[in-house]
Formats: C-alpha cells, structure tokens, sequence
C-alpha cells in the first residue's frame, strides 16, 4: 500500500482526502485468503453433514434391530468394494503431488499427476458399477438395504462428479492457456476430490466393519 | 479521469441487463436480494390469507366454509410456506442485499450461486401452490411424520410435492448461506476488523453457519422420505426394521435451528434499529455477538423438546430441558443489552421503533411460554394444543415479523430511494400489535382448556366458542395491518417523500452511499475506523483506490482485521446458473413421478455448471511454460 498515482484503467485518487491504493495486489491468493476456497470448504461442510447424518441414521437403525444386517443380507464381495476404497485411497498420491506443484506452477507435473488421478477414479467408478451389481439385496428388501443403498447412491453421485470435475479439469490443462490464477482451482479440485475419497473410505468402513465396531446389542 | 468519468465507467463494467434476458441472467446482490424479498412477501402474503381462511373457518363450532380435507392442505401449506418460502428466504433476501453494503463492497463472493438460489427456491415455491391450487397440496402438517405422510397413509402426490419443495428451498438457502460466509468473511472494507462488523452482519454470518450445518438434515429426511414412497425403501417402515422416530429426530435437528435461523437476524435487526434511533452504539457489543454464536450452537442441542411426548429415557428428558433452559442466558443477555441502550439513549420515536418496542414485549412472552413447555410435565399436559400454537406465533412473529418490519421501514430509503408514509406505518404498527396480541393470546387459554391443534372444527359443548371468535377477529385486524403495510410500500415506492442517501443518520455503511445504490454500491470503496464508522469517520477517512474499473473487480480484505490482501475478480452476467437451477428442477419434479428424473436432472444440471464455471478468455498472467 503507498500513495502512488494509479495504473491506467483503474480507479483514479480524488484529490484531497487520504488513499489506499490497492492496484498492486496480487489477482490471486492460495488458501483460506480465497474466497473461493472458503466455498469449496462450506460445500464440504455441507455435504460432509449429510453423510453424516446418514451415518448416524445407521448406527440409529441398527440400535432398533435385533440382528443388523438381517439374515441373509449379502454385501458386495469385500475383493470388490476393498478395491474401489484402495483405488480412491491410492488416487490421494498423485492428488496430493499436484496440490504441491501448483503452488509454484509445474504444469508438466500437475498435467502428467491429474492424468493419473482421473484415470484411477474411472477406474474407481468401474469397480464400483461392479460393487453395485453385485449387492445381495435391494434397496427396498429392509431398512438395511435401503440405509446401504443410500451410501452408495449419494456416494456414486459425488463419485461421478468427481470423474466428470477432473476429466474437465484434466483437459483444460492440455487446452489452455492456462492462467496462474488456475493453480488455485486446481488445488480447490483437489481439495474436493480428498473429500470424495475419505467421505466414502469412512462409510465404507462402517459397514464393512460394522461387526467389529459394535456389540451385537439387542434394544427392542 | 474525475468522479463523474468514474461514474461512467463503473456503471458500464457493472451495468445490470434489463429485460427478461436481464431477469434471467442478473447476478446483481441488489437485484437477487429484492428478488428474494419480494418474492417471499408474496408468499407471505398467500400464507396470510391460508391463515384468515382457517381462521373463519375455526371462528363458530361446526363451521363448513372448507372441508376437512381442505383444512389439513391449508394448515400444511401455511406453515410450509411461512418456515420455507417466507421467513428464511426473506431474512436471507435482506442479508443478500445489505451484507455488501454494510461492510464496504461492490459485490457478494458468489453471485451467480446467489442467482441459483433464486430460481431454486421460486421453482419450489411455485411447485407448493401448484400443489395447492390442482388439489393434491401436502396435507400431513409442515413437520410431515411418518407414518401419516408415508406411503401407505399418504397415498396420493401430495406429501411427494412436499418433500421435494423441501430439496428446493433447502438448496436455496445453503446456496445463499456459502455466498454470506465468503462475502462476509473475505470482502469487508479495509479496517472492518471482525469486532468492528455491524451486529446485523454478525447475524447473518451464525445464522448462515446454522444453514450449513442444520439443513443437510432435513434434505436427508425428505430424500428417505421421498424414496420410501416412490421405490419403496423403508427407512421409516417400521415392518421391515426402519424407524419413524428416525424422521423426527432427522427433522427437529434441522427443525430447532430453524427457528433461531429465523429469529436470530430478527435480534439483529432489533440492534441495528435500538442503536439507529437512539443514536448510540449497542450496550454490550462483544457479549451481544457471543450470545448470537451461543444461541447458534445451543440451537443444534435442544431438537428433542420437540419430542417429549415420544417416551425417551429419563436422562433425555432431564437433558433437553436443561439445554432448552439454557438458551434464555444469551437472549435474556440481548434483552437487557437493548433495554440499557434505549435506556440511556434519547429515543426518536419513528414508526421502526415502535416495531421494535412490539418486538420486546411479544419476544418476551413467547420466550417465556417457551421456558414453560421445556418443563417435560407441562409439555406432557399442553403437547399439540393451541397453547404450541400460540408459544411459536409470539415467538417467530415476535421475533421475526415484527422486527423485520420495522427494518424494511427504516431500510426502505436504500432499497427504494423513498420514505415509507410514517402515519401510515404508526397505523399498521399499532393494528399489528392490537390483532396479533387479539389473535394469539386466547390461544393460551384454549390450549389449557385442551383444544387440539389441526382440528378442523369443535363441539359448541366445549367452551372454546367464544375466545375463538375472538382471536379470528385478532386475525382480521392482523390481517388489516398486513395489507396496509404492503399498500404503503406499494405507493411510498412510487410517491414516496425522497429520502435522499441518509436520512435516519444512520452508523452503517450503507447509508455512505447513494438511496438505491448504484450498481457499483460505491464510487470508492471506503475505509473503517470504529464500529459506527460513519459516526466516527475522520474528515479525510481514508478511501480504496487502484479497483479496475474495466472489469468487476474485487478487494478482498484478510479474515480477522480486514487488511488488503489480493484482487478478485467476480463473474459476469450469466444464463448458466438459471439453467442450472432449472435443470435440477425438471429432474427432482420429473421425480415425483419416476426415480428416473434423478440421473436426468443430475445430467441436466451438470451442462449447466459447465457453461457456469467455463474459464473466461484470459487476461491475466499466464503461468510458464504454456501446455
């Protein structure tokens, strides 16, 4: 901030009182300095309490049953789901290389780790068309079904605007031209795409580890 | 270049487009804010006249101006209408419009989120009174419990035109909720320091996060809600091992901190108006802003007094008294801060004011028959009696309607550049006050003397006669007073006297600049030194200089003490997010009748949100190398 007469095309210093002459600020900032990325976080914020509540409603549903998952209810094989969760978990390494690089604006990094990370969440999104053909029960065969079929349904719907934000994103990158200002999207893309990533990694564990997170207790 | 070449340039880079390419594609925080509260009186004004009608309708025992049928559909939308298309719109309307104004900038964070917001919310608004008017209007009360709205209760579209208004309006209010934070947080003029933000703006900042946090809940609900009818899961089917105690808990998470999401702007509408009129700073500024962030998380931790009469453990009820109890700390705080400042103030008696006084006294006693119903045996005795009803009419008109009003009045310069007619405002404050207090305080008495809520008629036998009559004579002259206040804003905004850009003397930013604001809001964005900052402005405060004046260009100030920090750019006019919303919409109507509309709508939406964030042609540093 000093007194300097201001750039061309800006706005101008009326005489007489005292100024503040921002025209040299920087046109972008990294971190919770954007405002942008205090949108990404409030969406997470958003999204996050809705399988939150899911969640919770779960753990509620099962407190009401005598045996949870009813007889007979048989999930997804564990190879399969285990493998979407394990792609997604793998995903954050590239994920987290191109957070790194477009702090000082390595394209040819974040190109070649973003090409990576799309390809493993299609990938991601092919084992997990296989978990949900191959579920043992249906939405509408109990409250189980229907709390499980849940996770995956708001699930796949991040998981697949997850694919379509990064192949977007992706190819952007090859397009151009690419603006120093982009390398904050692209830190907030990857922001979002953690947040797929551990959202369904904790739900997933809920249900797939439901025996050994809670006694079989019987409240009727 | 001089001011006035100034003018000409802002004004083109921040022209509004005009016509109905102009409606659909503004982004404007004005024209969105107005949008909203126009909008919202509109529907104020629908459920006003669902109110009168039920209130003929109750005035004589067994009465037939509407059939059973009609009643459950008119309760149902009433209430809908008043939480969902007017309340927290129309609070949120207002925050759109002067949050900018008050802490310094040309622009909210996210303008063409807000611009989603809108159209979500007229679509689901409209979808409602679609509803209404084809007959198949949700009929299972504005909480909708299963099992009643469940499929084999509640056959039929109409609880499903329900749900997904609730997906509407939800989106709505989460939408203009991010785009407050981020404004609030990120665009406050030079030296607005968190502890130098007016009170109002604090009020929209807890209750935006109250919206984050507490509507995903009930968008969860009305989704399970909506897929136990339509594909037949069975989260509430208590048959196959769901639950419907799951609904109520899943909605009174979202449905608790609703009401202080209403009444908590309400407050800070009261301060603003306290401390305008008395021309003092608020007694008790830091402890009045910890009392709003404290109202804001005791509000998550007391949704089960709403379900006393479920049977819960002994220790749930012991709890959720004790945390029910415990939010008159921060508001009797508010209170007592209020009546110190109007204490040692001179107070000018204009019409906003009077609002404000009504608003005591309402607040108070709905406050206290509040206290009375966290007792669990009382609760127990007056649960679903017009006694409920009546606490949380003194409550959210108290605390709401009446202060809302009266900022409207003392807004309505800004957002009209005229006076609101000041006789004609001491005459609708006074009829309000007299029809509401008419209205609602027999309804005490007929919940203790047992009437229940939702009942479409009574017996002559049972002593209710004569207090109902009474209070549906209340309501007319309620009524009266609503209308006369929606009349005088109609011509005051016409032939108003012309207020000129400050004529309250007001201590905010908004009043630093022209009644209404150009579309730039300030020819320089200006600088703050106190948190009354045009009372305590210096003769040469410092003004903002360098903002391009070729491109909608930003200041974005630090989190804590609002120093500059960087430029940000916001986005032009676009038909995008209109799309967007109007894609979401065709899918989530399309899936009343068939799930079908889900992945369209999902499909839809998402080619809108590419038009949305395309990058614009560049004109700013390019990285290197270039792909």
């Amino acid at each position: 901030m000093t007194l300097t007469p201001p750039a061309a095309d800006t706005t101008p210093a009326p005489i007489g009182r005292r100024l503040v002459d921002v025209s040299s600020l920087p046109k972008f900032a990294f971190g919770h300095r954007d405002p942008l990325w205090w949108g990404v976080w409030l969406l997470i914020c958003i999204e996050g309490t809705m399988f939150v509540m899911l969640a919770a409603s779960y753990v509620y549903l099962r407190g009401n049953s005598s045996q949870w998952p009813p007889a007979g209810a048989a999930n997804a094989p564990l190879a399969v789901t285990a493998s979407t969760v394990a792609l997604l978990l793998i995903s954050i390494i590239p994920t987290a290389i191109a957070f790194r690089a477009a702090l000082d604006g390595r394209l040819r990094v974040i190109q070649l780790n973003m090409v990576l990370v799309t390809l493993i969440s299609i990938a991601a999104a092919g084992t997990r068309w296989l978990e949900l053909t191959s579920i043992g029960y249906n939405w509408n065969s109990h409250a189980y079904g229907s709390v499980v079929w849940g996770f995956y349904f708001m699930h796949t719907f991040h998981l697949v605007s997850g694919v379509f934000e990064n192949l977007v994103f992706t190819a952007l990158l090859f397009i151009g031209p690419v603006e120093k200002k982009h390398m904050v999207d692209m830190r907030l893309s990857a922001i979002y795409w953690l947040f797929v990533v551990v959202a369904w990694t904790l739900l997933w564990g809920l249900f797939t580890f439901d025996s050994l997170l809670f006694r079989n207790s019987i409240i009727s | 270049m001089n001011d006035q070449e100034l003018h000409l340039r802002l004004s083109a880079t921040w022209h509004k487009p005009t016509g109905l390419w102009g409606w659909l594609t503004d982004n404007h925080h004005t024209t969105i804010g107005k949008r909203f509260i126009i909008t919202a009186f509109v529907f104020f004004i629908l459920g006003g006249i669902e109110a009168l009608i039920m209130r003929t309708q109750l005035a004589l025992p067994e009465n037939h101006v509407v059939s059973n049928d009609l009643y459950n559909q008119l309760f149902t939308t009433h209430g809908s209408t008043m939480m969902f298309l007017f309340a927290v719109p129309v609070m949120e309307g207002l925050g759109l419009y002067f949050v900018p104004l008050m802490i310094g900038t040309r622009q909210m964070a996210f303008p063409r989120l807000n611009q989603f917001a809108y159209f979500s919310y007229l679509i689901g608004g409209v979808l409602l009174y679609v509803g209404l008017f084809g007959n198949f209007g949700p009929d299972a009360g504005w909480f909708a419990y299963t099992p009643l709205s469940g499929p084999e209760f509640s056959p039929g579209k109409r609880v499903d035109v329900w749900a997904q208004m609730i997906t509407f309006t939800e989106m709505a209010a989460l939408g203009g909720a991010v785009s407050i934070i981020a404004t609030v947080f990120k665009h406050r003029a030079p030296g607005m320091s968190l502890n130098r933000m007016p009170l109002f703006v604090w009020g929209q900042l807890v209750t935006s996060f109250m919206i984050i946090f507490a509507m995903p809940s009930v968008m969860v609900a009305s989704g399970m809600l909506a897929t136990d009818r339509l594909i037949a899961t069975h989260f509430f089917n208590k048959a196959e091992g769901g639950d419907n105690l799951l609904w109520q808990h899943l909605f009174w998470f979202f449905g608790h901190p609703e009401v202080y999401i209403i009444f908590i702007p309400g407050t800070t509408m009261m301060s603003t108006l306290v401390s305008a009129f008395t021309k003092r700073p608020n007694f008790g500024y830091l402890g009045m802003v910890l009392s709003l962030i404290a109202t804001g998380f005791i509000g998550f931790g007391v949704w089960v007094h709403h379900m006393f009469a479920t049977g819960l453990p002994q220790l749930g009820l012991s709890f959720f008294t004790a945390s029910s109890v415990l939010i008159t700390i921060p508001t009797a705080f508010q209170f007592f801060s209020w009546l110190t400042t109007l204490w040692h103030g001179k107070i000018h008696f204009h019409s906003p004011i009077l609002y404000s006084f009504s608003f005591i006294v309402i607040f108070l006693i709905g406050g206290l028959t509040g206290v009375m119903l966290a007792s669990v045996p009382l609760d127990w005795q007056l649960h679903d009696t017009f006694f409920v009803v009546a606490h949380f009419h003194y409550v959210l008109i108290g605390g709401a309607i009446f202060p809302l009003l009266g900022a409207l009045t003392y807004w309505f310069p800004k957002l009209t550049g005229r006076l609101m007619n000041e006789k004609l405002s001491v005459v609708t404050v006074s009829l309000l006050f007299v029809g509401f207090n008419v209205t609602f305080f027999p309804m005490h008495q007929l919940g203790l003397m047992g009437m229940p809520r939702r009942v479409y008629t009574y017996l002559p036998n049972l002593g209710w006669t004569n207090l109902n009559l009474l209070a549906t004579v209340g309501a007319y002259i309620f009524g009266l007073g609503s209308l006369l206040f929606v009349l005088n804003a109609l011509i005051s905004a016409r032939i108003g006297v012309i207020a000129g850009d400050d004529p309250w003397g007001g201590a905010d930013l908004e009043w630093a600049t022209a009644s209404p604001p150009p579309a730039y809001n300030f020819l320089y964005v200006p600088t703050v030194r106190d948190r009354y900052p045009l009372w305590s402005m210096e003769p040469d405060q410092p003004l903002v200089t360098g903002l391009a004046t070729d491109r909608r260009e930003i200041l974005v100030t630090k989190l804590m003490d609002a120093e500059p920090d960087h430029l940000y750019e916001t986005p032009d006019p676009s038909i995008s997010p209109t799309l967007v919303a109007l894609g979401a919409g065709i899918g989530i109507i399309a899936a009343i009748f068939n799930p079908w509309g889900v992945p369209i709508g999902f499909v839809l939406a998402g080619l809108g949100l590419l038009g949305w964030f395309w990058p614009k042609p560049p004109h700013k540093e390019l990285l290197e190398p270039q792909p």
